[in-house]
Parts: structure tokens; sequence; C-alpha cells
């Protein structure tokens, strides 16, 4: 388990949990407030125009049962107010041009013979029509005026004032109700977005979790991450990144083992064969020049194995020579005829076919040691009288390169192995033969390297075949 | 961030100390008084009055004469704030001002005779309201080159006789006594003054308070929650009270509506203008 150090630890307030969370938070918050304001303000708005028609209706009609006379009086005034319907205003006030009061409907404190130095009343004795509203502490407060006419001259002004609590509690109701809802959206909220922020970034939590296991070398470690978000799929891709980590890891394991065990082989021969001259006494020449030359046989093993370790670094780390345009023919036969040698010891039947000049991308030296380590493996595991068969043609703008033979062929089992490198079928004759083990695996990184592929498959009739394609190149100069 | 705190606190303390010893409206240099002017835009007093006060400070030292002089030549001059406007017309000069026990007479120029209607008003009063300040003044009257103005001969200004706007929604009191139920059904009176409020009437006010219930948690209400009074109204010495015949379907037993009846009877009874309560459902006598 991988311990996550402190200073891996951020701060809660900078993880995305608490940005989420809080950005969430902030938005749900944004629109409550909204909530809270804008209806209010909009029925606070027509309760405002509502009151402004009617109060200035009704003002108008008392406005309307002033005119005719020519003078305002305390006496005309209360006859002509007399008439009018019941407003269902608070108070109502009617003044002379001066503002001396003339008709008052307080029933106590009336402000009779007074002069009324109200705002709007002024206004309307300076000849506007006026209205204003205000809504605090629990009530609508209105109030109206307008100028009273004789000839076009203000004989006097009727002022209006309406003093409303019950809309006033119907726009409060509104507004606890609100206030009610918004609370509990707003719990819920909270709630909501700590169980969403969770879940988001648990997800994310998981995945670091299991990027620092993998950093911390625990590449068997996977994430296990439902869903099918984008997080899910970076989930998967991690596990397939660290499938192929831990492959990659186990390979390499394995080339380091079997490439340890295959150098310490020949070198325990060399010491062996040295210690046995060494701790001989009276040894006679002839074993002693049977061992040297053992010796010398091993060490060209472990020279051999050397080169291969080398190529392959090579190819691993990408250092190719320059390709230039290959004709394969030539090169083929090249080694043909140096492989008829071995095969003529081996009493082995080597033929070729080719069917003209066939072009690719590579080096001389990269093709001659494709066909060489192909062609040398079949010669060696066909075994007496055994035919090899070598088949170079162009076909589907590829140059394809078949080397078969009539041996015992490959289990099936070890056929997807086949190429791994220091994989043997049968270890001991592999090293008696003078097989390093990494023939194939060289075959293989050079061909793909050059953008080709290699496959083994075993013959109908007996024996193994190896095809090799590389893409074909079209004209060009001999290398 | 210290330093900062530091300062403020210098500063705050400064004027504290400051405040405590000059205080408001006093100082060892003299006492501020208002003066007068009118509203420059009247749409935004927002329901306040059409005449609003500047300070001016005056010494202590000066005499009451010469005080009123001093008043009288600022409000000549007008305002400094921008938001208000002078009530005198311009060019008029103060030819005198004297008072004779509580009544002062103000004498101006020509220039003051051209105002008339609610300008005058507004003028008139900006000088009462300005003089009246002074504890010696009580009255005032204004002449122009001596003579009076011939369509307000011989009135005298007061401070009374302005109606400004109320500062207070509660216009006035009434006491009441409200019937309200024990636990056993009986009748408990209990004394209330019950506030009123513009278009207020007494009788609509007891309505109220009985439809609100009682104050004490040991009484219960003789109108039942939620039931309103449909109107009340009182003509001479009788007030009538009117019910909705809907409102009525929704009373539990037939015993509430004369519980509520007899509580509304007793409680309206209890003002000295009510001898008597009618009872009408739907405008109609029950």
């Amino acid at each position: 388990m991988a311990i996550i150090s402190k200073d891996e630890q951020s701060p809660y307030w900078a993880s995305l949990k608490f940005k989420f969370g809080l950005s969430y938070i902030f938005i749900i918050a944004a629109v409550l407030l909204l909530m809270n304001t804008y209806p209010l303000m909009v029925s606070e708005d027509l309760v405002f125009r509502s009151k402004e028609a009617s109060m200035q209706n009704s003002v108008s009609v008392m406005v309307y049962s002033l005119s005719g006379l020519d003078r305002l009086n305390e006496e005309n005034v209360s006859d002509a107010m007399a008439v009018v319907e019941e407003t269902g205003l608070s108070r109502i006030l009617v003044t002379d041009s001066a503002g001396r009061v003339l008709y008052d409907t307080r029933e106590t404190g009336s402000a009779l013979g007074k002069y009324a130095l109200y705002a709007e009343l002024v206004q309307a004795l300076m000849g506007n029509d006026v209205f204003s509203c205000s809504y605090h502490t629990g009530a609508f407060r209105s109030h109206a005026s307008s100028p009273v006419l004789y000839q076009n001259q203000i004989i006097g002004a009727v002022y209006a004032y309406e003093y409303d609590t019950e809309q006033a509690a119907l726009l409060e109701g509104l507004q606890s109700n609100l206030l009610r809802v918004s609370i509990g959206i707003a719990i819920a909220v909270l709630l909501l977005s700590f169980v969403l922020s969770r879940a988001l970034t648990g997800k994310i939590s998981k995945l670091l979790t299991a990027i620092r296991q993998v950093r911390s070398g625990a590449y068997s470690h996977r994430a296990e991450i439902r869903g099918h978000d984008e997080i899910a799929q970076i989930a998967d891709e991690f596990n397939s990144l660290t499938d192929r980590l831990q492959v990659t890891e186990d390979t390499r394991r394995r080339f380091v083992s079997d490439a340890s065990h295959e150098l310490k082989t020949p070198l325990s021969a060399i010491q062996l064969l040295t210690d046995s001259i060494l701790h001989t006494d009276n040894i006679d020449p002839e074993t002693t020049r049977e061992f040297v030359a053992d010796i010398g046989a091993e060490a060209q093993r472990l020279t051999h194995i050397t080169e291969d370790l080398l190529k392959l670094t090579r190819l691993d780390n990408d250092i190719l020579d320059v390709p230039t345009e290959v004709d394969v023919e030539p090169v083929l036969e090249q080694v043909m005829r140096m492989a008829s040698l071995l095969a003529q010891e081996q009493g082995v039947e080597l033929t070729y076919r080719t069917t003209g000049r066939c072009r690719v991308l590579a080096t001389r030296g990269e093709v001659h040691q494709v066909i060489y380590n192909l062609t040398d493996n079949a010669v060696k595991y066909s075994g007496k009288n055994g035919i090899v068969w070598v088949h170079l043609e162009e076909k589907d703008d590829q140059v394809v390169l078949t080397v078969a033979d009539n041996g015992p062929g490959i289990p099936e089992a070890d056929l997807p192995r086949i190429f791994e490198r220091f994989y043997r079928v049968d270890k001991a004759r592999s090293r008696a033969a003078g097989g390093t083990g990494l023939g194939l695996s060289i075959v293989h990184d050079t061909v793909t390297k050059r953008g080709g592929s290699v496959r083994v498959e075993n013959r109908p009739d007996g024996g193994a075949m190896f095809t090799v394609c590389w893409p074909a190149q079209k004209g060009g100069q001999d290398a | 961030m210290k330093r900062w705190i530091v300062c403020i606190l210098c500063i705050v303390l400064s004027v504290a100390i400051g405040y405590t010893f000059v205080g408001p409206g006093e100082n060892r240099e003299g006492t501020e008084y208002e003066v007068f002017f009118r509203e420059r835009d009247l749409s935004d007093t927002h329901s306040g009055d059409a005449l609003r006060p500047e300070l001016v400070k005056l010494s202590d030292e000066s005499g009451s004469q010469e005080r009123m002089e001093q008043l009288l030549e600022r409000l000549l001059q007008g305002p400094e704030d921008e938001t208000l406007s002078s009530v005198i017309p311009a060019g008029t000069t103060l030819l005198s001002v004297r008072h004779n026990g509580v009544l002062a007479t103000v004498d101006l120029s020509n220039q003051y005779s051209a105002l008339s209607g609610v300008e005058l008003t507004l003028a008139d009063y900006a000088i009462t309201q300005t003089l009246t300040q002074l504890p010696e003044v009580m009255l005032v009257k204004v002449t122009v080159r001596g003579k009076e103005i011939p369509y307000r001969s011989g009135r005298i200004l007061s401070q009374r006789d302005i109606l400004f706007s109320p500062k207070e929604d509660v216009v006035s009191n009434v006491e009441a006594m409200l019937y309200f139920l024990d636990e056993e059904g009986t009748f408990i009176p209990t004394m209330e003054t019950l506030n009123l409020y513009e278009g207020d009437t007494q009788v609509s006010a007891v309505v109220r308070a009985l439809e609100n219930g009682p104050q004490s948690k040991e009484l219960l209400p003789v109108i039942p929650p939620d039931f309103r009074v449909r109107a009340v109204w009182q003509v001479e010495n009788e007030c009538y009270v009117n019910f909705s015949s809907k409102q009525l379907e929704s009373l539990e037993n037939e015993s509430d509506y004369d519980t509520m009846c007899q509580g509304l009877e007793k409680s309206l009874s209890s003002l000295e203008t009510v001898e008597k309560v009618n009872f009408l459902i739907d405008g109609q006598f029950a």
C-alpha cells in the first residue's frame, strides 16, 4: 500500500471536491437570492401601479364633484363631498388655493382651518397631479393629490392618503413563503452538493490513489471505477496502460533472469574447465588441449550471446542504421551459399526460389541477418535427410520471404512464444546446436522496426514455416 | 495592518472626544437654529413636507432682537443647500422686526407683496417657523412696508396653524374595555389602549382588537380565528356591525354567533360615543 506523504495532500479548500461543492452552492445561492428579490419587487411594483390607478381615479372623482364651484369654502366642500361614495381611503383633505384645510375625513383631531404643507398638496396647488407610494414596516403608504380648477384657475386641491396593511400582509406572506421554500431548497442543495461532490471527486480520488500505487511500483493495482463518463474512460485507459506496464515489467524481469542464466551457463562451464586444469595434477597435454578448446567454445558462445543482446538493445532503443532500398535476391543468394555448407554437414537439402527483384527499405545487414537466422534455424532443426525450402516473391505490394522445413515442427503451445527472447522449445538441443535463444527475437524485432511482420505456423505435412513480409519498394538503386 | 487599526482607533477617539466636549447643536461659539426653506424638488421628498430647515449658528451673546434680525437676514439670503430653494422673493429686504410680548412683527419690502396663494403660505410659515424657535416669540405678523397684505389682513401666524406630515403611523389612541372569555365561557373585561391609524375609527379599532384576540394566553377570543367582520361604522351614537352570511356559515355552533355578538356589544358599548350596537347580516338587520 503506497503511503501518500503529507506534501502530496493538498489542503481541503484547494481540493476539487471543495471547489465543485462551492461553485454549486454559489450558483444555487444566486438563484435563491433572485427568487427572493425579483418576485417581491415585481409584486411591489404591481401594487404601486394598482394603487396609483385607483387612488388617482378616486381623487379625480372628488375633483369632479368640486368642479363648478367658483370658490371653495367649508360648507360647499362638505356638501360636494357628501355626494361622493365611500372610497375606502384613510384620509381625504380638501384645501383652498392657499393650502388652508376646508374638509378633513379624520374623525378625531381634524385639521380644519390649518394650513397643510404636505409636499404632495403643495405640488397640487402648483398645478400638478401627484402620486407617491412607499412600502416599509408592514404597510403601503400612498398619497395622491390633484388641483381643483375653475376657469383654469387653481382654487384648491384634493389630497388622499391610504394606509394599507392588508396588501402588505399578503406581500409579507409571499415573502415568508418564498423564504421558507428557499431555506428548504438551500438545505437540500447543501446536502446534494455534498453528496454529488463526493460522488464525482470520489472517482477522481480513486484514480489518483491508483496512479500513486502504480507509481510506487505496485503494477498489479487497478482503478476500479464504474460508469461510462469521462472519468471512467480515463480509468479504463489507465488500467490498459498499467496492463502494458505490467507486461513490460514482467518481460523485463524475465529477460533479465533469462539473460543472467544464459550468461551464467558458459561462464560456469569456463570456471569448471579452468578449475579442472588448475587443480588436476599431472594433467596430460591432450586433455588440457581439449579443455582449452571447450573453454574457447564457451567463450565464443558467450560472445555470440553478447553480440545478440547488443543488437536487441539497439533495436529496443531504436538505434537503427539509415535504411536504403535493398534488393533482397542477391542477399538471399549469398546466404544460401553460406548455409549450403552447413546444410551439407547436417545432411539437409536446401533449396530456394526467387521470382525476380524484390526491393525493401532496410539495410543489407538486416536483410542478411533475417534470412540467415531463419535458414540456420530451419537447417538445424530439420534433422538428418531433412529438406529446407526458401522462397522469395513480391505479392500485393509486399516482399514475402518464406522459410519452411519438414522437421518435427513446433508444439502449438510454444507457437505464440517462439519469438520471445531466450525462449526455446528444446533447450538442450538448442544449446547443443550453438544457439543463443535470441535469433528469432532479432528476426522479429528487425522486421517489425521496418514496418514488416513475421509469423510462424506448422506445415500440414509436418515441419515449421516462417513467413516474413516487408513493404515493397519500387525503383531505386541496389544497396 | 496593525498600523491601520491604530490610526483608525485614534481618529475614532478624537472624534468621540470632540463630540463629547463640543456636543451637538452647541459649542462654545453659539447655538444652532433652524431656518426654513422650500424643497427644490417637491417630488423627491417622499411624502415629507414642503418646508425643510437648514441649520445656522448664532452667538449666545446676541440679544433676542439681534437674533431675530440675524435669522431673518439668513432666511432672506437663501439656502446654502442646493436641494433647497428660497420662499422669499428675490430682492426682498428686511425693513424691521420687533417684538411686543410674544408677538413678533416682521416688516418686509414691496417684493413680498408679489406672493399669493400657496407660495404666500409657504413664505409666511417659513418666517413663522423660523422665528417661533426663539422662546420669546409665539406669534408672528408679517407686513409689507408697514401695511397688511390685503388678502389676508389681520391674520396672526402661529406654529399651531401648520399641518405637517405625520411622522408616525399612529395618529391617536383610545381606551376601550375589551371582553374576552375564560375557560368556563364567562366574559372577562380587559382595559386596553388601542392605536388608531389613519382612517381608523374607534369602533373599527375595537373590532380589530377583538379579531386579533386577547394578549393574555389565559383568555379565549370571542371572535373565532380567521373570522372577519365585514364592516363596522358609527352614525351619531349608534354603531352598526355587518357580518357576511358566508362567513357565518363557517361557524361551528350557533352559540358561537351569540357569544361573538355579546362580546362585540359589550366591547363597543364601552366607548363613550356608542350607546347602541346594531347587528346586520349582508346589510340587513339580523
